[in-house]
C-alpha cells in the first residue's frame, strides 16, 4: 500500500515538475531577441559585411567573424583583458628560435629514426584471435614526420574554422633558484605521523587539489582567488598570495617541502596587429602556468619560476620531482597560420618540435592535448609531446611509469576506446604504444597497470561489461567479456590480481574477477545487494568499500546515499558485512570526483561532502559527513558539519565542490574556499576553533 | 534540415542561417536565463554562432546542429558562470533586477516564473536551461558537465521542486 501511494505521489510530482518547465518555456516566449542576433543579421553578426572585409583581409572570411565577434565582446567587456602584441618583435623571436632551434632538430632527428616512427596498435593474436576486439591492423597514431604534415593536417581540420591559440610568452625573468635550497618531501620530516589530504588514484603519483598540508601547515585556494597559508596548530592565517596575474585563476595546489606550486589558468582575448596596423585578428587564448613558490619562510612565500604552456588545464600529476602538465588546445585557424610554426604547440621551451608531435591516423583532430614535463626545482620544462586528438571525450590514467590517454572515439557507429602510452621517467616522455579497445572506460579507476600488463574494464554500447587485458606491448592477452549483458558499469577498483566492479540495472552486482592468469580472467564471485556502489576504495586487507546510492528496487527511486564494507576474504562468497543508508540525500561529492573523499583504513575514517535539499524551506543543505569504520562496530558517525556558516544563500554545493576534510594526527580539519574548521579527533569531534575569509 | 546542414557544412551561409534561423530565439534565452545578464547573454550567442559558423564543416552527424550548438553554448556560458563565481556577483543582480525584468512588462502572468527561476542557483539554472531550451535529456547534459546523470536527474528535479514551493 505505501508504495503504492509513493508511486502516485511520484506521479504527481512529475506532473507538476512537466508543468513548471512549460512555464519557464512560456515565461521565456516574451523574450526580446536582439537585433543583432536575428538570422537575417547574419552577416553582420559573422563580420562578412564589407567595411570588415576590408579591414580584416585575412586570407578566411571567418577570421572577419571572429574580429567582429570580440570586438562586439569588447563594448560590453567585464572579464577578459584585451592584449596589443607587436607582431613584428613576434616574429623576430620567433624566428630566432627556430634557427636556433634547426641544427638541433637536424642531430635529434638521427636519434629519433633509431626509435620509433610508428606507434602501432594492438594486434589480436592467440589467444585474443576471437576476442570482440576491433583490432586495428594501421597504426593508431604516428610521429610526425615533418612540419608540413602537421599543418596539412591541422589546416585541414580546421578548413573553415578562424581565431586561433596566438602564443605570447612574456614570462618575465625569474629569479634563478638557489640549488639545494628548498629541500624537498624526501628530506623534509613531517612533523606529524598520521596525515591525510588528497585522495590518490595512484599511490606515490601526487595529485594536486584545493588544500593541502605538509602537517604543520594548511594550503588552501580560498573563494576570492587567493591562496591561503594556515598554521594548522593554533589555526593562524601566515600568509596569502594574490597570483601576480589578475586573471589566472588557481585550479590545484602542490606542496613539496619548502616548495609550494600553483597549477592556473587564463583565458584572454588577444589582439594583434597585422601589416603596421592595417588590420588586426583577435583570439581568444587559453594558458596553464605552473607557480614555483619558495616558502621556507611561511609568512613570506616569494615567488620564484612561473612555468606555462598553452591551452587549458586537463590535469596533472607530480611524481619524483617532476609535474606532468596536460593542457589541451582547440584548434583555431587563420592565427596559426599567420605564426611561423604556428601549428606547434607552445610552452617555455617555445615550438614543439614536430617530431614531438603524434599524429591520429583516423578522425579529425580538434585539439592538441600537450603534455610537458617540468623540473619541480628548478621550474625547467624538460620535455614534451603532443597528441592532435578528435573531439571526444579524454580520460587520463598516470600509473607510476606511464601515463595513458585514452580517447574515446566511434568506429562505424559503435564506441571504442584507442589508449595511447606516453612513458615518463625523470622528465623524459616517450610515446610507447597504443591500443584500440571496443567499449567506452568509465574513469580512471577502470584502468590499472600492474606489473607490465594493462588491464581495462569497458562498458559495451549494448550494454554489459568487457574486461582486457594487455602485456608490455599493448597486445592483447586475455579478456573477459559479455560480463552482466544489459548492466551498466558503476565503479571499479583493480587491485593486483583482482578487479571488483560494480555493475547496476536493478540490483548491484558486485562482481570478483581474478587476473593473475593474464590470459585467462575468470570470474570469481558475484555478490547481489540493493542499489550500487559508484566508488570503490581498498579498507584494509580483505575489506572494500563502496560508497553509492541506495535504490528502491521496484520504483527505482533513490533512496538515498548509502556505504558498504564488503568482505573479500572468500572471492567466491562475497559478502556485504555492514551498510549504513543516509536518507534524503541528493548529491556526494566524493562521487563526483574522487579527490573530495576522504578514505583511510589506517585511522579507519570516510568523510565527504553531502547535499541534501530541504523539503520546507526550500533551501538546499550542504553537509559535510565523516564516519568511522570498524569490523566490530560497523560504520559511526563522527561529525555532521553543517555548510552553512561559509555558504552564502544556496551556494552550498560550490563550496562543498571545494571541501577537504584533512587530518593531521588528533586535529581535523575541514577546508573550504571560505574557512577553516578544527575538531579535536580525541574529544568526540568537538569544534576548537574556526577561521573564515 | 539534413540538406540544409550538408550545405552548410561546404560552407555555404545561406543554408547555415537556415539552420541558425531554427535556434536563434532558443540560444538566446538560454544565454539569458543562465547568465541573468543580457549584454552577457547577447556576447555568448554571438560568439556561439561565429564559432558554429567557422566549425560547421566538422559537425559529423547533420541532424544533430541543435545538440551540438547548444553545447558551444553551454561551455560559453559555464566559462562565464565561473568567471562570475570568482568575482562580483552583486553586478548581475542589479542588471537582472533593472533590464530584464523592466524591459518585458511585468505585469504578465510569468513574472512570477521568471523570478522564482532566477532565484535558482547558477548550476541549477544550466541545468534546466539545458533540459528546456537545449531540448537535453539528464544523461546528455552529465556527459557535456561531466557529472553523473543521478546529479544530474536529481538537481534538476530540486530545482524544480524549489520553484513549485516558491510558486505555491
Amino acid at each position: 500500500m505505501k508504495k503504492r501511494e509513493d508511486k502516485d505521489a511520484s506521479m504527481q510530482r512529475e506532473n507538476a515538475h512537466r508543468q513548471i518547465e512549460k512555464d519557464i518555456r512560456k515565461a521565456a516566449e516574451n523574450t526580446e531577441i536582439p537585433k543583432i542576433l536575428r538570422p537575417e543579421n547574419l552577416p553582420e553578426l559573422l563580420g562578412q559585411g564589407k567595411r570588415r572585409k576590408r579591414r580584416i583581409p585575412t586570407v578566411f572570411p571567418a577570421a572577419a567573424a571572429c574580429g567582429a565577434l570580440l570586438l562586439l565582446c569588447a563594448a560590453g567587456i567585464r572579464f577578459s583583458s584585451v592584449h596589443l602584441q607587436n607582431p613584428e618583435t613576434a616574429v623576430t623571436i620567433t624566428g630566432q628560435e627556430t634557427e636556433a632551434k634547426t641544427q638541433e632538430s637536424q642531430e635529434e632527428m638521427q636519434e629519433i629514426e633509431e626509435s620509433i616512427q610508428e606507434i602501432p596498435a594492438d594486434e589480436t593474436e592467440g589467444a585474443a584471435g576471437d576476442l570482440d576486439v576491433q583490432s586495428a591492423q594501421e597504426p593508431l597514431f604516428t610521429q610526425a614526420e615533418s612540419y608540413e604534415e602537421i599543418r596539412e593536417m591541422v589546416q585541414e581540420a580546421v578548413s573553415q574554422k578562424q581565431s586561433t591559440g596566438l602564443c605570447g610568452t612574456d614570462l618575465a625573468q625569474e629569479d634563478a633558484l638557489e640549488e639545494g635550497a628548498l629541500e624537498s618531501y624526501g628530506s623534509m620530516e613531517r612533523s606529524a605521523e598520521a596525515v591525510w589530504d588528497t585522495n590518490l588514484r595512484t599511490e606515490g603519483v601526487e595529485e594536486g587539489d584545493t588544500a593541502k598540508t605538509d602537517g604543520t601547515y594548511l594550503y588552501n585556494i580560498a573563494r576570492d582567488g587567493s591562496i591561503r597559508i594556515t598554521q594548522a596548530e593554533n589555526l593562524e592565517e601566515t600568509a596569502c598570495i594574490q597570483l601576480e596575474e589578475p586573471a589566472a585563476v588557481p585550479e590545484e595546489l602542490y606542496v613539496d617541502g619548502n616548495r609550494l606550486y600553483i597549477i592556473a589558468q587564463t583565458s584572454q582575448s588577444l589582439v594583434t596587429e597585422k601589416d603596421a596596423g592595417s588590420s588586426i585578428a583577435v583570439s581568444r587564448q587559453d594558458t596553464t602556468q605552473l607557480y614555483l613558490y619558495d616558502i621556507r619562510d611561511r609568512e613570506h612565500p616569494r615567488l620564484v619560476k612561473k612555468a606555462e604552456q598553452n591551452g587549458s588545464l586537463e590535469t596533472c600529476r607530480y611524481t619524483d620531482g617532476y609535474f606532468y602538465l596536460v593542457s589541451r588546445q582547440y584548434l583555431e585557424g587563420e592565427l596559426m597560420a599567420a605564426e611561423e610554426n604556428g601549428f606547434l604547440p607552445l610552452n617555455d621551451n617555445g615550438s614543439f618540435r614536430f617530431q614531438d608531435i603524434l599524429l591520429p591516423q583516423r578522425g579529425t583532430p580538434q585539439s592538441y592535448l600537450t603534455v610537458s614535463a617540468v623540473d619541480g626545482a628548478s621550474g625547467e620544462t624538460k620535455s614534451q609531446k603532443a597528441v592532435l586528438v578528435p573531439e571526444g571525450f579524454n580520460l587520463y590514467y598516470v600509473s607510476e611509469q606511464n601515463l595513458y590517454l585514452c580517447v574515446q572515439e566511434y568506429r562505424d557507429e559503435k564506441v571504442g576506446t584507442s589508449i595511447l602510452r606516453l612513458n615518463y621517467q625523470e622528465g623524459e616522455i616517450q610515446a610507447q604504444g597504443a591500443a584500440y579497445v571496443t567499449g567506452a572506460v568509465r574513469d580512471s579507476f577502470c584502468i590499472d597497470e600492474y606489473q607490465g600488463y594493462l588491464r581495462v574494464l569497458c562498458q559495451q554500447q549494448e550494454g554489459g561489461a568487457a574486461l582486457y587485458i594487455l602485456n608490455q606491448d599493448l597486445q592483447i592477452t586475455g579478456s573477459l567479456t559479455g560480463i552482466a549483458g544489459g548492466e551498466e558499469v558503476k565503479s571499479a577498483r583493480l587491485l593486483g590480481e583482482t578487479a571488483y566492479f560494480v555493475t547496476y540495472r536493478q540490483v548491484d552486482p558486485l562482481f570478483c574477477v581474478s587476473l593473475a592468469d593474464p590470459s585467462h580472467p575468470q570470474i570469481q564471485g558475484e555478490l547481489k545487494v540493493s542499489g550500487f556502489s559508484g566508488y570503490l576504495h581498498l579498507f584494509g586487507e580483505d575489506r572494500l568499500l563502496g560508497i553509492g546510492w541506495e535504490i528502491e528496487e521496484e520504483t527505482g527511486i533513490t533512496i538515498g546515499l548509502k556505504l558498504s564494507m564488503f568482505d573479500l576474504s572468500q572471492p567466491e562468497n562475497l559478502q556485504e558485512l555492514h551498510r549504513l543508508v543516509v536518507e534524503d540525500i541528493q548529491q556526494c561529492a566524493a562521487l563526483d570526483n574522487y579527490r573530495a573523499a576522504l578514505v583511510s583504513p589506517e585511522q579507519g575514517l570516510i568523510g565527504t561532502g553531502i547535499l541534501s535539499y530541504d523539503e520546507y524551506s526550500g533551501a538546499q543543505q550542504g553537509e559535510y559527513l565523516l564516519y568511522s569504520y570498524s569490523s566490530e562496530q560497523g560504520f559511526q558517525k563522527q561529525l555532521v558539519q553543517s555548510m552553512d556558516r561559509w555558504a552564502q544563500d544556496g551556494e552550498a554545493g560550490q563550496i562543498l565542490e571545494d571541501t577537504r576534510g584533512i587530518y593531521i594526527n588528533d586535529r581535523f580539519y575541514l577546508v573550504n574556499p571560505c574557512g577553516i574548521s578544527c575538531y579535536d579527533r580525541d574529544g568526540n569531534y568537538e569544534e576548537i576553533k574556526e577561521i573564515r575569509w | 534540415m539534413r540538406e540544409l546542414a550538408e550545405r552548410a557544412r561546404n560552407g555555404d551561409q545561406e543554408a547555415f542561417a537556415g539552420l541558425y534561423r531554427e535556434v536563434y530565439e532558443d540560444l538566446y534565452r538560454f544565454a539569458l536565463y543562465v547568465l541573468k545578464n543580457p549584454h552577457d547573454a547577447q556576447d555568448a550567442a554571438a560568439e556561439t554562432v561565429a564559432d558554429a559558423y567557422a566549425s560547421v564543416g566538422k559537425l559529423r552527424k547533420p541532424e544533430a546542429f541543435r545538440p551540438w550548438i547548444f553545447k558551444i553554448l553551454t561551455n560559453k556560458c559555464k566559462r562565464r558562470l565561473k568567471e562570475y563565481s570568482r568575482r562580483d556577483v552583486e553586478l548581475t543582480e542589479e542588471i537582472l533586477s533593472g533590464e530584464i525584468l523592466a524591459g518585458e512588462q511585468d505585469t504578465d502572468l510569468y513574472f512570477q516564473v521568471r523570478q522564482a527561476f532566477f532565484s535558482l542557483e547558477w548550476e541549477e539554472r544550466l541545468i534546466v536551461s539545458m533540459k528546456i531550451f537545449g531540448g537535453y535529456k539528464s544523461e546528455e547534459i552529465g556527459q557535456i558537465l561531466h557529472k553523473s546523470h543521478n546529479t544530474v536527474r536529481s538537481r534538476l528535479s530540486r530545482a524544480l521542486k524549489k520553484m513549485e514551493e516558491k510558486l505555491r
